[in-house]
């Protein structure tokens, strides 16, 4: 896979990241809205729905194979099944993030099956005692933050991200960042927040 | 390194305790999820390769699968043990009376004997009756038919058949599927 990635990696047309309908840009459209654009081969729109869903998508291969190889190429497969099937997504039968996941976990599923060579689920997961139903909520729980961390503007998701997943403190992020303190503080206030409005069912 | 919710925060003056609560509930959850993977740099962008072949001409892609498919299958050989893996997906899209179908090629390594295996993902054609009917995949030459790469029927909205061809892909310029008695064309990679 990585020779189709490295030896064939052609310029995408121009004019799709900016392509508008009523003057609105990729970046503003929803998730089925794209999907919708993508469908009728709008690579603009799929670009947009990669950069929204890589991390999502990555989270979820990895949690259900437990290698990173294996997961990067669920990865490809998933968005290839994406372009692919995009055509079939009905706004009327639900979400694009719903749409979406479930296209992910059956083409991951599908990826293991055709490389058994590992099992399909992470032993510790197994281990644990979760039942199919737990597993699957877990990994929509966690396909949801992904992506709703990925609506963070850029200078909130950054702080976040350092806040909670790297080993600085919150002095040392402001170093790093060249920001005050209270800045710190402010944006991992107001990345919390709005991560709270973009996660309201997964709080109820 | 523990990540504690007032040191994150701060003590705002102005935060009324149901949305000291909201954060806190968000926080845990962020706690509950862990990091983001962290993506490779070859990854942050689609591969556009693999999708459709929309701007590109036919002999481009398929040249263009060849190469690939001769770099990729000395990489998969050094690689992987399974060499399932596709050097080339080339997309297909309804014509005719398929124009609601469409189908795509995972072109896989060449095997020692000089045969493409290739997967073919085919959804939208119509079932076949069972016994007597089936659609054809070809190679084509200046749009027309001329090797036959197999047969296949279709029971169900998607199915994915295996194939195996035995020519060199340097002499066609794309692909094409029929169904059985007609020459018209219901998939094309043009």
């Amino acid at each position: 896979m990585e020779a189709v990635l490295t030896t064939n990696r052609p310029v995408v047309p121009a004019g799709g990241e900016l392509a508008s309908i009523n003057g609105a840009t990729n970046r503003e459209l929803t998730d089925g809205q794209l999907l919708e654009r993508v469908g009728s081969g709008d690579r603009g729109a799929f670009e947009e729905i990669y950069r929204r869903y890589t991390r999502p998508v990555l989270g979820l291969a990895l949690r259900r194979l437990g290698d990173r190889g294996r997961a990067e190429d669920a990865l490809q497969d998933a968005f290839t099944v994406v372009w692919r099937s995009a055509r079939s997504y009905d706004p009327s039968r639900g979400a694009g993030a719903a749409w979406l996941y479930t296209v992910a976990r059956n083409a991951i599923v599908d990826g293991a099956r055709r490389r058994p060579e590992l099992p399909a689920e992470l032993p510790e997961e197994q281990a644990a005692g979760a039942g199919p139903d737990e597993l699957a909520e877990s990994s929509w729980l966690t396909w949801r933050v992904l992506r709703a961390i990925e609506e963070l503007p850029e200078n909130e998701r950054h702080v976040i991200e350092l806040a909670y997943w790297s080993e600085l403190s919150q002095s040392e992020i402001a170093e790093r960042l060249h920001i005050p303190l209270g800045t710190v503080k402010t944006r991992t206030r107001t990345g919390l927040a709005r991560l709270a409005g973009l996660l309201e069912e997964e709080l109820r | 390194m523990s990540k504690r919710f007032e040191d994150l925060i701060g003590s705002p003056d102005d935060l009324a305790p149901e949305e000291r609560a909201r954060l806190r509930r968000v926080h845990d959850l962020l706690l509950e999820v862990g990091p983001p993977p962290e993506v490779p740099r070859r990854l942050r962008a689609p591969a556009v390769g693999r999708l459709s072949s929309r701007g590109r001409s036919l002999p481009a892609l398929l040249a263009a699968a060849l190469a690939a498919a001769a770099f990729g299958a000395g990489y998969l050989a050094g690689a992987r043990d399974s060499g399932a893996d596709a050097v080339r997906t080339i997309p297909m899209v309804g014509v005719g009376e398929g124009r609601d179908a469409s189908a795509s090629i995972d072109l896989l390594p060449e095997d020692d004997a000089g045969n493409w295996p290739m997967d073919v993902h085919v959804s939208g054609l119509e079932p076949n009756a069972r016994g007597g009917d089936w659609y054809e995949l070809w190679l084509t030459k200046g749009g027309k038919p001329i090797a036959s790469c197999g047969r296949f029927t279709v029971d169900s909205a998607e199915t994915t058949v295996r194939l195996s061809i035995p020519y060199r892909l340097r002499g066609y310029d794309g692909w094409i599927v029929t169904r059985r008695g007609s020459d018209e064309a219901l998939l094309s990679t043009t």
